[in-house]
Parts: C-alpha cells; sequence; structure tokens
C-alpha cells in the first residue's frame, strides 16, 4: 500500500489509566487529518460497546478489554473516514519505528507495513458519487 | 543570486537557506550557514536591532566532554557572532536550553549522550516534525550523565564568555508545547524509564527521610504521589536551572519559555502528513502569550509564515510581545511607547502540584469567557507568587483561588485591594483560619458589604478605588458552559473595564495591543491597536459597534479584506487569510 492512500493509523497499548484492570487503550487513532476527534471516537465507542469510554480525549480512547475489540472499533471508525485500511501498531512497534525514522514520510510508510493492516473493501465507496445514487 | 536560481527556489519544496537560518521572531542559528556569511546574513536583518541566538549543545560537542568554542570548526566561534552583529548594530541575546529543544536532531543532545527516548505519558516516544520535516526524535534529561555533561557544558561555556569577554545577556530556556489538555508544558517532562528509575529513588530517600525524622510511613494516595512527582520534576529542572545559571552568572538574565508553534503531540499526527492548521497555531500563539511563553515559528515552514500566520508572529510577537519580554528589566522600557499586549485581568491559578481533578479556573469556564470576550487580554500567572509592589498594574483585575492561599498571599492580596486593586478571590478550599481573618478583616476596617446571589453568593466590597469580591467557585461547577459564560460575563461587566467586547466568528482571532497617547494624542488616555486575523480558509465577517469612548485613529495593515465603516459601526469581511488592524483612541 502506498503512502499516497488514506490509511488509518491505530497506536494501541496497555490500559495504564486504571492498575487494577487488564486490557488495553487506543493511544492514538489517526489519519491524514490529524488525531480523531473525541465526539466521533465516543459515538462509535458507544455504538459498539453500548458503555460509555473510560478515557476519552481526541485520539485516544478506551478501555478495551480484548484486542478483537480494538479491531472491531478501529474497522469502524475506518469505514467511518472511507479509509483505504486501517494499521493497528502497538506502541512498542510505534516507538521503535520513529526511532529508526529520520522523515515524516518514511514514518507513515513504515507504520503502514509493520502494524497489522487490515484493508477496507468499501474504501472509495463512500464518494460523492455513491452517496447521490444510493 | 541569480534570478533563475531565484525561480527554482520557488518552484521547488527545498527550504530556503534564509528560513533555515533565520527560522522567525529574530531568530538566528549560526550552526546553519557558515560563519563566512553571518556578516552578510545579519547585514540583510534590515530593522532588527536584537537576535536571539539559541545555542546547540551538540554542536559544540560531540561527546559531551570535549567542546569546540572557535578552536575547530568557525561556526563555533560565538565571539565572532556577537563582534558581527554588534557591527551590524544588532545585540546577541543568547538562549541556553534546560531540557530537550524540539528544532534540534536529538533535542540537542550531544550523539553520545541521547541514549534514552522521552516517552510521553502514554508510553510513546516524543519527537517534533521541524520545517524541513525531519523527525526530531527527544531523549531524556532525567539521565544522570546528561545532567553531569550538562553541568561541565555550562560551565565551559561561561569560562569561553569570560575569557573572550562576551558581554550579551543569557537567558535559560525551557522549550515547552502547547497541550490541549495542560496548556503549556515543558519538553523536560518525561515519563521514560530512567525517569521513573530516578522518581523511584527519590521516593525512596523522601521514605527514609521521613523514617529519620519519626514519621510514620501511611502508604502512597494517588494525591500524595502527584505532588511528589511534581516535586521531583521541579527539583530536576531547578538542577538544569541551577546549573545554567551559575555556569553563565556574568550573563545571566532570568529564565524564559518558549512555545513551539506545531511543537504539540496532537500536532505531531497532523504534520507528519503536511496538514498544518493556522487556525490552531493561530489560537496557540496566543494562548502561549497568556500563559507568557515567548511563541517561537522555528518548527514551521516558511511557507506557512508568509500570510496571515506571519502577519501575528510579526505584529504581536517580534514587534511587541518579545520586545516587551526582553526589556522589561531593562531602563528601556520606560522609554519606549510602542505598542505591548493588552492586559485587564491578572489570573493565579493552582500549581501542577495539585492533582488534575482538583477545580481550578478552567472548570469554571473562566479562561473560555476571558479568550471569547476579551480576546486574550489576560496573563495566566499559573502558580506564580504575587507580590504587591507599588508599580503593580492596578488597573488590572487579579483573580485569587483559596487553595492556593498561604500568609504571603493573603497579605499581599490586601495591600493590593487596600492600594486601589480590583480582587476576585474564590474562597473554595479557603482554609478556615483565612476566612476568618477575611470576616475579621471586613469588621475592623467597617467596610460596606453587599451581598447578591447569582449562583453563588457574591460579597462585594469597596474602599477607595479597592475592590474585593468573593465567591465559592463549588457552587459554580456544575454550570453548563452557557450558563458559566452568562456568569463570567455578568460579574465582569461590574467592572467598567471600557473593553470594546467583539466576538469574532469561528476560526477568526482578536489580539489587543496598547500604547501611552502621544502629545498630539492627549485627548485620549490611551491608544488601543485591534488586530483581527483569519486564519481560516473561510471568508468570514466580523462586525461591532464602537463604544462612545472610543474613536477610530486609523486603519492599517489591510491585507484581503473588505472594510466598512459607518458612524458607530464598523464592518469588515475578511478573506482567507485575511487581517486588518485598527487603532482607537481611549477617552477616559
Amino acid at each position: 500500500m502506498s503512502i499516497n492512500q488514506s490509511v488509518l493509523v491505530v497506536i494501541y497499548g496497555p490500559y495504564i489509566s486504571d492498575a487494577d484492570k487488564n486490557g488495553h487503550e487506543i493511544i492514538s487513532i489517526f489519519n491524514d487529518r490529524g488525531l480523531v476527534d473525541e465526539s466521533t471516537l465516543e459515538d462509535y465507542f458507544k455504538e459498539l460497546t453500548s458503555r460509555t469510554p473510560e478515557i476519552v480525549e481526541s485520539g485516544h480512547i478506551g478501555y478495551f478489554g480484548q484486542m478483537e475489540a480494538i479491531q472491531k472499533f478501529s474497522f469502524r471508525i475506518c469505514q467511518k473516514f472511507g479509509s483505504d485500511a486501517v494499521s493497528l501498531v502497538s506502541v512498542e512497534d510505534y516507538n521503535d519505528v520513529l526511532l529508526d525514522c529520520y522523515k515524516s514520510d518514511e514514518l507513515l510508510q513504515k507504520l503502514q507495513t509493520v502494524g497489522n493492516l487490515i484493508p477496507n473493501p468499501d474504501a472509495g465507496k463512500s464518494g460523492f458519487f455513491s452517496k447521490l445514487f444510493n | 543570486m541569480l534570478a533563475n536560481e531565484v525561480n527554482l527556489s520557488l518552484t521547488t519544496p527545498v527550504l530556503r537557506d534564509e528560513d533555515a537560518v533565520f527560522p522567525g521572531e529574530n531568530w538566528f542559528f549560526y550552526w546553519k550557514t557558515s560563519a563566512s556569511l553571518w556578516k552578510v546574513k545579519l547585514e540583510s536583518l534590515v530593522g532588527v536591532n536584537k537576535i536571539y541566538v539559541p545555542i546547540n549543545w551538540a554542536f559544540h560537542s560531540d561527546t559531551g566532554d570535549k567542546y569546540d568554542f572557535a578552536s575547530e570548526r568557525p561556526e563555533t566561534d560565538l565571539k565572532k557572532l556577537v563582534d558581527i552583529a554588534r557591527a551590524c548594530a544588532k545585540e546577541v541575546i543568547f538562549l541556553v536550553p534546560i531540557g530537550p529543544c524540539p528544532f534540534l536532531a536529538n533535542g540537542g543532545l550531544p550523539a553520545l549522550l541521547a541514549r534514552t527516548p522521552m516517552l510521553d505519558e502514554k508510553g510513546r516516544a516524543v519527537a517534533a516534525v521541524d520545517q524541513e520535516g525531519n523527525l526530531n526524535k527527544l531523549y531524556s534529561f532525567f539521565d544522570p550523565r546528561v545532567y553531569k555533561a550538562y553541568d561541565h557544558f555550562v560551565k565551559a561555556l561561561g569560562e569561553y564568555f569570560v575569557k573572550e569577554g562576551i558581554a550579551s545577556d543569557v537567558w535559560s530556556m525551557d522549550c515547552c508545547q502547547v497541550t490541549l489538555e495542560y496548556g503549556l508544558v515543558s519538553y523536560l517532562k518525561d515519563h521514560s524509564q530512567v525517569y521513573h528509575q530516578g522518581f523511584s529513588r527519590f521516593l525512596e530517600s523522601k521514605r527514609k527521610e521521613e523514617e529519620q525524622n519519626g514519621v510514620e510511613s501511611e502508604g502512597l494516595s494517588p494525591e500524595r504521589e502527584h505532588q511528589l512527582e511534581y516535586e521531583f520534576y521541579s527539583m530536576i529542572r531547578s538542577i538544569y536551572l541551577m546549573a545554567s545559571e551559575e555556569g553563565l552568572s556574568g550573563n545571566w538574565e532570568g529564565v524564559v519559555q518558549v512555545s513551539f508553534l506545531g511543537g504539540g503531540q496532537e500536532d505531531f499526527f497532523k504534520r507528519i502528513h503536511n496538514s498544518d492548521s493556522l487556525v490552531q497555531y493561530g489560537h496557540d500563539l496566543l494562548e502561549g502569550m497568556s500563559l507568557n511563553a515567548i511563541s517561537s515559528s522555528a518548527l514551521l515552514p516558511g511557507r506557512l509564515k508568509k500570510g496571515v500566520m506571519g502577519k501575528m508572529l510579526s505584529q504581536l510577537v517580534t514587534n511587541s510581545f518579545i520586545e516587551k519580554y526582553f526589556t522589561k528589566n531593562s531602563f528601556e522600557d520606560d522609554l519606549v511607547s510602542q505598542f505591548v499586549p493588552k492586559v485587564f485581568f491578572e489570573v493565579y491559578d493552582l500549581g501542577p502540584e495539585f492533582t488534575p481533578d482538583t477545580i481550578g479556573w478552567a472548570d469554571l469556564g473562566l479562561w473560555e469567557y476571558l479568550q471569547k470576550y476579551y480576546s486574550w487580554c489576560y496573563s495566566d500567572m499559573g502558580q506564580s507568587s504575587f507580590r504587591f509592589k507599588e508599580d503593580t498594574h492596578e488597573d488590572r483585575v487579579f483573580f485569587f483561588h483559596g487553595l492556593s492561599m498561604d500568609q504571603a498571599l493573603f497579605h499581599n492580596m490586601l495591600k493590593a485591594f487596600m492600594s486601589g486593586s480590583q480582587v476576585i478571590l474564590n474562597r473554595s478550599g479557603l482554609a478556615p483560619e483565612f476566612q476568618k481573618k477575611l470576616e475579621a478583616f471586613f469588621l475592623e476596617n467597617e467596610l460596606e458589604i453587599e451581598k447578591v446571589k447569582l449562583h453563588t453568593t457574591l460579597v462585594n466590597t469597596r474602599l477607595g478605588d479597592g475592590r474585593l469580591l468573593v465567591f465559592n467557585g463549588d457552587d459554580l461547577v456544575d454550570l453548563d458552559d452557557k450558563k458559566a459564560l452568562e456568569f463570567w460575563h455578568r460579574v465582569i461587566s461590574t467592572f467598567e473595564l471600557g473593553h470594546l467586547i467583539v466576538i469574532p466568528p469561528e476560526g477568526v482571532q482578536i489580539a489587543w495591543k496598547v500604547r501611552s497617547s502621544n502629545t498630539q494624542e492627549l485627548q485620549f488616555e490611551e491608544v488601543r491597536r485591534m488586530g483581527i486575523y483569519n486564519p481560516s480558509s473561510y471568508k468570514k465577517k466580523v462586525k461591532f459597534v464602537i463604544p462612545s469612548h472610543f474613536r477610530l485613529l486609523k486603519v492599517l495593515d489591510e491585507d484581503k479584506v473588505t472594510f466598512q465603516h459607518g458612524q458607530k459601526e464598523i464592518e469588515c469581511e475578511l478573506l482567507p487569510e485575511g487581517s486588518i488592524s485598527l487603532d482607537f483612541g481611549v477617552l477616559s
């Protein structure tokens, strides 16, 4: 996948807000417009889990008990933005990649290759013409 | 330069040499060009009498233990730089970092010392995108090896200054980012492994200290841990600050916080996609100023600083805020009658040692109100201590928080009130001792008390020109945003500040500056300049009524704007990146 394609990048890590809870949180979720805003994250989280997120701010949301929940949530956001794919990257991998890169475009390219890349088969279908004819 | 070379640089995304050497706000990156070109470069800065030169530690030391000050590379010759600047009628002000610098590779650390990557509170490695699209990774300053090397470096730098007779002022520079959640945050803040190791040692030494003093350990509550983390951070910061102050004692002037536009972690994910937000930078610039930090556009590419952003930086930062900041300790201040930022309010808030869930001014909607209705005309003093002096601005309204109250603040607050200042006190968290003292003060001075109920009980008293308004902030916590704005508007409007309130449309920023009236303007108390800036990509309209005590004197710096004014009303239509300045004479 080339960097010209729109990829939603999701950086996840262990849930650190509550030491008694094992699980994960999304540390950063962003596309070419920057971090996904708080209200979009909250709305989709509620829709998928029927509960209020324990933590939510721009680009940051949790708690997710299982990795599958993060995948499902990320894919839903990917569909909302019509991104070509979603790349799930652990915070450790993100840090390794960042420390290895010297230019922004190099970082973006590597985040797609190092992560678990899930393509969105519906990408491009939610454009202007599809909205017009559906 | 040949004409075709100019054309080439305009049509390719290559960074212009001037942008790299002069990254904005009269900063000069001496390591970015040959020393043989310094004179030509500095001569090209017409009308500039001060240049700000950050010291690049890594440029003077590869290893962290040997230093090059003109011994090998001519570009490390700071004495020559000062002499050339003087010959060009410019004064050099050196900025010595006390933590990571986002505009330098490795945050400015010599390569051999860049060992532990800095992490934010979420565990992400911290980096900044510079104006060339490079990723500058930052490394922890909590590593004891870094501190030792830093101490040696600033001592060597100080000795070099003494030996060469360099008399230029030196300021310690704390590089900061504007964050959505916490406002201005120093890049020194870190959550890396070495930070946690250091904090554990600090906790252990605290525990031993308590044991020796016979204090029984009660375990570590989240509140206590937060306080100790702040204490630890402050201690490390002060170690770096003291090292720079002592090492450069002959030239040292103070510490300055610099806020780097585009340097926030939220900005990072936009900037790696080249999606800069001018609206965000316009906001961050004004927020930085309200937090008494100098804004720097060193991370932003030159193309972003040509339009409205360039105007904001030039009019608000370079030719106003910075001038004021660096002359506040000198005699020049009294002589200069140039425009400086207008400040109506000085707000003293809770320090970072309070846990984030403690109710501060932000939770009461104060910042939102002051930004919206008073166009950033306030100074957020954070946890700074307030000391009343004879030259304290009596025209300002001072805000104090009960939780921060101690004997010294209480004394100074009452002194300010008795000397004619206007004070607003949130008595939430005020210790019973001070509650009693305040009541006794009212009784002893036979002050007339007015009480008004407006979501809370407002207790108001006056003494000459002085005014003291006391309320309980806890009563306002549950107000929705609209009601909180209404509350503040009703309260602040009783202070008769004589401001021209203009609420700009979303994305548009308004900034006010002020200067004293000159001999031809003696009918006016002062002259205020209103700058209207539209960094958004939409056409925006700003319309307002001129109050009876305001007279429009001048319309200037019109760019991409249609301006109309009648007897009482002004209307400006700003195209994307449009801006305009209006000078008003203010009658007393």
